[in-house]
């Protein structure tokens, strides 16, 4: 995370040069700009309203400023509590490719590629005497991938309104595939040599944590669907998947 | 003092008496807890939005003075919410009670 670059020395620096902009530039860091424009419309309220009332308290202009500063707490602290309830910008990247296949008609000319693919595997599952194992393995991985990747999104998109819990259903719905990918490397890695004794538990091991890497430390699915979980739509944001604009 | 698991109720009930904005929130606290419990703003918005988030309360902008603040009212899933918390602290905090008075 960005964040960590700021030891307190470059904090402190930045906080003095660039006041509440600095602390709003390292509170909101990495967010989406929905989840950012929120917090930083709010927390400039706040922080106008703390200063008016050092002002109205008698304190000098500069003063009013630094101890509202202040009283926002350490900037850092901000960004971990906003960072484990928004989505960051990468996660939003994320979420938005699988909303544009979803949001795309069947047959569309720039999804063409995905649509054909069943057809595809099915000619390719035809049983000529010649064909090589690996193609009905490729196959049977396009059949698996069309409705994972390209239908099921498309039928939550047409089901779910509103928009916020056509997001968590897509999330829930991309860690699947994901997951599945884990126990199949976990899988793959635990039958690979057949041991006993230490060795055994050497293979559990590796198998875990294949399964956690694949499975979850790799698969922005779980965190996007924990943080929409605990997230509204920003106000004005909700818009029912028909209305939605795909880019 | 920072009393980190306990926002939320101290939050609803602020929002129980009426509308009100962080900033208020804020300063009603620290006041009534003769300033024993101050929280930044990192702690108080996040917990704010989860509550939104959860349904236990809602937010709209209102102008006020030339600014856009955001304000925060209580749900009625909100009010169930805090009076299940109220019982809960009650129960605790007189089971601590004993426990401590009888240490004494």
């Amino acid at each position: 995370m960005a964040i960590l670059g700021y030891d307190k020395f470059n904090l402190l620096k930045l906080l003095e040069t660039r006041g509440l902009a600095g602390w709003l530039e390292i509170a909101t860091d990495d967010l989406e700009a929905p989840a950012k424009q929120r917090i930083v419309r709010e927390i400039e309220a706040h922080y106008a309203e703390a200063v008016s009332a050092h002002l109205a308290a008698g304190e000098t202009e500069h003063s009013a400023q630094s101890t509202a500063l202040a009283e926002l707490g350490d900037p850092r602290v901000a960004t971990v509590n906003f960072q484990k309830r928004y989505l960051t910008v990468s996660e939003a990247k994320w979420m938005h490719s699988w909303e544009r296949i979803a949001g795309t008609p069947l047959f569309s000319s720039s999804m063409v590629c995905w649509d054909i693919m069943p057809f595809a595997a099915l000619a390719l599952l035809y049983p000529y005497p010649q064909w090589i194992i690996n193609f009905r393995l490729l196959a049977f991985a396009a059949l698996i991938a069309y409705p994972v990747f390209r239908l099921i999104p498309r039928v939550l998109r047409s089901w779910l309104v509103p928009r916020t819990h056509f997001f968590r259903a897509l999330a829930l719905w991309s860690c699947l595939p994901l997951t599945a990918v884990g126990l199949a490397f976990a899988l793959f890695v635990y039958t690979q040599h057949d041991s006993r004794g230490f060795f055994d538990y050497v293979r559990i091991f590796n198998a875990a944590f294949f399964f956690y890497f694949w499975g979850f430390n790799r698969n922005p699915g779980w965190r996007v669907l924990f943080k929409l979980r605990k997230t509204v739509a920003i106000s004005g944001e909700e818009t029912p998947p028909n209305q939605m604009i795909s880019t | 003092m920072n009393f980190k698991g306990g926002l939320a109720p101290l939050i609803l009930q602020n929002l129980r008496r009426g509308p009100n904005h962080g900033y208020r929130i804020a300063q009603e606290i620290k006041q009534k807890s003769k300033g024993v419990l101050d929280f930044k703003e990192g702690t108080l918005y996040p917990a704010l939005h989860g509550l939104e988030g959860k349904g236990m309360i809602s937010s709209y902008t209102q102008e006020e003075n030339g600014r856009t603040r955001c304000y925060y009212k209580l749900t009625e899933k909100g009010k169930r919410s805090l009076a299940k918390e109220k019982q809960e602290w009650l129960r605790f905090s007189s089971a601590i009670d004993l426990l401590l008075q009888e240490a004494s």
